[in-house]
């Protein structure tokens, strides 16, 4: 227990500083694949950019380590978080009876995670026919952005401010709400190849029987293996690791975790 | 393994479909590009060759302008007769348009004039032709034989066309 306070004590420190310093990585990374398919839309050649720089930095770091931008580092999927644990510690300490919180069966949480591959299709089939300007003016990014940075003059923006607005919703009764089921940018770094080194592995036969501790604290319930095709939605908060009563669970494979 | 295989497959496939994309688009940048120059500079051409006719039509038009302020007149090239009514008789007199110009004038018979009339007369020939133009004044003195060859000589030009 202590040792998992700890790794999301750290986790959570690093999330902040990122909030602060660079708030806006994961918008810039996907405005490069907007503006690339964009492009192709109208014939036009690809330009490099410090938008496509972000792009690249990232999902560099993916295939290297896994999602821990998404993580440690994205800003929005840290609001996510807290909104998350603000509001199950408020419900702990009103001592609400039941208390609200969506819990979906395995298939269900499953359909919905393929639910943000249709969201990224949409919105660049949007840009790939001109009409990226309507994506930028109607996200929930675009708000979030401008409320991070001090800018409250969101009026222009309901649309956008709606749809912030049931995302907090949905974080409140669900951890990891939109990066598991709407997140476009999510979507593509969970598609990415990552190099073993990257990934978690878990000595399945060490198992105790019946357990699935890493599983259920998992904020994306992910069954742990690498063959497995949802390895894509690991964001590498490293709390199977943490909780594993057989200490089977590590980066390096072969390797009793340290 | 294969889970991470399939993956790198499918982004190096999208890599290679980007970058044959982004040839394909570099070229067609490049090609467009070099029409529209080539359309401008056509453009521009056809433009200078429109200007440049205006200019030498004004030109022409400014120098028949000239011309006919100069003489009053422009005639064919060619020899011309025509005959008028001297003191006594029919003077008749051969005109010569040269390079649409009143080259020279001939009488070529004045059976009936008095030849120290028709000698002063023949005054008007000089000035016909310094004037370019048959309106001159006639010859006082020798009013009847100078009107006679100025009369033949603007029928002799009526032939000539103006």
């Amino acid at each position: 227990m202590k040792k998992r306070k700890k790794l999301e004590r750290i986790r959570m420190v690093i999330q902040i500083l990122f909030f602060i310093a660079m708030p806006s990585v994961y918008a810039s990374s996907f405005t490069a694949v907007k503006l690339a398919v964009t492009a192709i839309g109208g014939g036009q050649p690809l330009e490099m950019s410090e938008f496509a720089l972000n792009l690249l930095v990232t999902a560099a770091l993916t295939v290297l380590f896994g999602r821990i931008f998404c993580g440690f580092a994205c800003a929005f999927g840290a609001l996510g978080d807290w909104v998350y644990t603000f509001f199950q510690w408020l419900q702990k300490k009103c001592r609400v009876k039941h208390k609200v919180q969506l819990k979906l069966s395995d298939s269900w949480n499953s359909r919905l995670q393929y639910l943000k591959y249709l969201v990224l299709l949409l919105i660049l089939a949007l840009c790939f026919f001109g009409k990226g300007g309507l994506v930028s003016a109607n996200s929930p990014w675009t708000v979030f952005s401008m409320l991070r940075s001090g800018n409250f003059a969101v009026s222009p923006f309901i649309p956008g401010l709606v749809l912030l607005l049931l995302i907090l919703v949905g974080m409140a009764a669900k951890e990891r709400f939109f990066c598991q089921y709407l997140c476009p940018m999510g979507a593509i770094y969970a598609l990415l190849p990552v190099l073993p080194i990257g990934q978690f592995h878990r000595k399945r036969e060490k198992c105790a029987k019946g357990c699935s501790a890493c599983k259920k604290n998992c904020p994306v319930s992910l069954a742990l293996d690498p063959e497995n095709l949802k390895m894509g939605e690991c964001i590498r908060c490293g709390r199977c690791a943490a909780i594993c009563p057989k200490k089977n669970i590590s980066l390096l494979p072969g390797k009793e975790q340290a | 393994m294969e889970n991470f295989l399939i993956r790198v497959i499918n982004i190096l496939a999208v890599v290679l479909v980007l970058v044959l994309y982004n040839q394909s688009a570099l070229t067609r940048q490049s090609e467009v590009l070099a029409y529209n120059e080539q359309k401008a500079e056509y453009d521009a051409a056809v433009l200078a060759a429109e200007q440049a006719k205006l200019q030498t039509t004004e030109q022409a038009k400014m120098q028949t302008a000239e011309q006919a302020q100069d003489t009053g007149n422009t005639w064919i090239d060619g020899t011309y007769e025509g005959t008028g009514e001297g003191f006594g008789g029919p003077i008749d007199v051969q005109v010569t348009v040269t390079g649409g110009k009143l080259a020279s004038i001939a009488i070529l018979s004045a059976e009936k004039e008095d030849s120290a009339y028709l000698s002063q007369a023949k005054g008007i020939i000089d000035s016909m032709i310094s004037a370019q133009s048959a309106e001159v004044d006639t010859i006082s003195g020798a009013t009847f034989s100078s009107t006679g060859i100025k009369t033949a000589v603007k029928q002799a030009l009526e032939g000539s066309g103006k």
